[in-house]
């Protein structure tokens, strides 16, 4: 009887052996990422979503904008969130123009704009940010979409590039329309930069 | 025999301790007030993760203090320690297990919320319907076959990529080996006419690093992954807030691969058939909203309406109209808040338990002193 009742007891040791065996198989499942399939149900999406489904074929997809291409200007395929682009040259200089929707604020517009500044090559001190920030031309699309306006040129001459941008809220994502390249040709593109934001407008849009 | 013998040991004696008790009660009293102050400034979330989900935490930054996960599950030992060593089973004591057992109820069901509860959103525009639901905090990592008629989609939680870790996807026969996770970032676009180093469905050429906010929220995470498939590798680039998924070239073909905010399906269709609201004269501010929906399985189909306190329930999920916007073009979309917790009634039968309990014993207490009294010779009498 004494020895059957002993032979119930795990030993110290063995019990270390199973807390380590326990613990390797935990680790084990830990180490392995649950992969999780399911099958999604999407009804009539939004032009914008519609818009946005799926890689390159998205190109082909309806854009959730339209806008009026200024005359002298190329338009180009879209890419995914890059619904548009455009091209005008003028001898051997050439300004590219881009429309492009990100989700949220895409990392704010402060930070956009130091970006496009460290782009150009142009660094300026925190009151002359703020005063670049502030300086924003506001402006309303035909559609009544608000977008604010930063002109780069109005800035130091780099003898190179510039860039004219407006940026605004659509919905609970932000638009971006942006035009680069040389300095001499964005300021000579402003108007019809102004006049593709201007035509700007959401497709379906009006109250429901 | 065996109670007898654990009760040698000094550590049952202290679990099944009275005071043990009453300490983990005034510990849950002080963390919840100290959660609520925490709060204020920063936020539920916060306050949850700080103070109650937690095992141990730092209060005011230095005192350290039992999470109320840690006091709740001591509680629980506690109690089921006590019940099983402490407590006289007797028939005149059977109010004070219905008590217990009630108490057990509610420790269930609320560990049971605690760990498999899910509480996700669904936004929709009017006329828009879907299966599926989305998280308020985390992220995942999905894929599928843009060519494909069903969106069948493969999903990876972010926090293995995060990890560090491959992960191997069968279904498409590719495997994503994370580079770097940024739990929050900021995305620059690629200048004019720049090559693309990444393959991004927006033209994003670069992520930076972004102050981590505590309301997690307000994070938008990133990830540089290469996904390898059978004849080559792609190196991609998936931004949070950018809703157009990368088109990812793979043998046979391309995958729209997404970093979003994590999915859960339910067994059924959402639709939103209209949504309404009602504002105060003169101002924006809403004095009612609600929306209709459909609900449809390939078995039946269910209209219902849901408004402000007053949720949809249903196989399990709750409805709860949260919220809604409407945008520059009028557009309207109801936001609703989805909480699928199959313990949801355990609560309630918990407390109906411990008043049963409470009302069983006090009758019979009740009675038995009436029966004391009865049996008892009257106090003086004749000498």
């Amino acid at each position: 009887m004494r020895h059957r009742s002993r032979s119930r007891v795990i030993p110290v040791p063995a019990r270390y052996v199973l807390l380590a065996v326990a613990a390797v198989a935990v680790a084990a499942c830990a180490r392995e990422p649950r992969v999780r399939e399911y099958d999604e149900v999407v009804i009539k999406r939004s032009p914008v979503e519609a818009a946005f489904d799926g890689s390159g074929a998205a190109a082909a997809a309806p854009a959730p904008l339209v806008w009026q291409t200024p005359p002298a200007w190329q338009e180009l395929p879209g890419d995914g969130i890059r619904l548009a682009a455009f091209r005008y040259e003028q001898g051997d200089r050439r300004v590219e123009t881009t429309v492009v929707m990100l989700g949220g604020i895409a990392g704010g517009v402060e930070a956009n704009v130091v970006r496009w500044l460290d782009q150009i090559g142009l660094q300026l001190t925190g009151d002359e940010l703020a005063q670049f920030l502030a300086g924003g031309e506001q402006i309303t699309t035909g559609d009544g979409m608000p977008l604010t306006m930063y002109d780069f040129t109005r800035l130091a001459s780099t003898g190179g590039d510039s860039i004219l941008a407006a940026v605004g809220p659509v919905g609970e994502q932000t638009l971006f329309v942006k035009m680069s390249g040389h300095e001499s040709l964005v300021a000579a593109a402003r108007t019809d930069f102004m006049s593709l934001v201007e035509s700007l407008g959401v497709v379906g849009g009006g109250t429901s | 025999m065996l109670a007898a013998a654990i009760k040698r040991y000094p550590v049952v004696r202290l679990l099944i301790d009275l005071r043990v008790t009453v300490v983990c009660l005034a510990l849950l009293f002080v963390l919840t007030f100290l959660g609520t102050m925490h709060q204020i400034d920063n936020g539920i979330y916060s306050a949850q993760k700080k103070y109650f989900e937690s095992f141990f935490t730092l209060a005011a930054g230095f005192v350290p203090l039992p999470g109320a996960q840690l006091v709740l599950w001591v509680l629980v030992v506690n109690l089921a320690a006590a019940t099983i060593y402490r407590f006289v089973y007797k028939v005149r004591r059977i109010g004070i297990l219905i008590i217990h057992g009630g108490l057990f109820a509610l420790f269930f069901g609320m560990f049971f919320t605690q760990y498999f509860a899910q509480e996700s959103f669904l936004s929709l525009l009017e006329g828009e319907g879907g299966n599926v639901t989305t998280d308020y905090f985390d992220w995942e990592v999905a894929m599928w076959d843009p060519a494909g008629e069903a969106r069948r989609v493969a999903a990876v939680d972010a926090g293995a990529l995060a990890a560090g870790n491959a992960v191997s996807i069968s279904r498409y026969g590719v495997e994503l080996r994370p580079q770097r996770y940024f739990a929050n970032a900021q995305a620059f676009s690629r200048a004019g006419g720049a090559p693309a180093r990444w393959v991004n469905g927006s033209g994003i050429e670069s992520l930076q690093e972004a102050r981590v906010s505590p309301d997690p929220q307000e994070n938008f995470p990133g990830v540089l992954l290469t996904v390898v498939h059978r004849s080559g590798s792609a190196e991609v680039l998936l931004y949070g807030a950018d809703v157009a998924p990368a088109s990812v070239p793979v043998e046979g073909g391309r995958l729209a691969v997404s970093l979003r905010r994590k999915h859960y399906v339910m067994p059924l269709v959402v639709r939103l058939d209209d949504f309404r609201a009602e504002f105060y004269p003169n101002s924006d501010t809403p004095s009612s909203f609600e929306s209709d929906v459909t609900l449809s399985t390939p078995q039946f189909t269910r209209s219902a309406r849901i408004s402000m306190n007053h949720p949809l329930r249903h196989a399990g999920y709750t409805f709860y109209q949260a919220s809604y916007a409407i945008d520059a073009t009028g557009r309207e979309t109801s936001t609703l808040a989805v909480v699928h917790n199959r313990s949801r009634v355990v609560p309630y039968v918990g407390t109906l338990v411990v008043g049963l309990g409470l009302a069983v014993h006090f009758i019979q207490t009740l009675v038995l002193r009436r029966r004391t009294r009865s049996a008892s010779p009257p106090a003086g009498g004749a000498a």
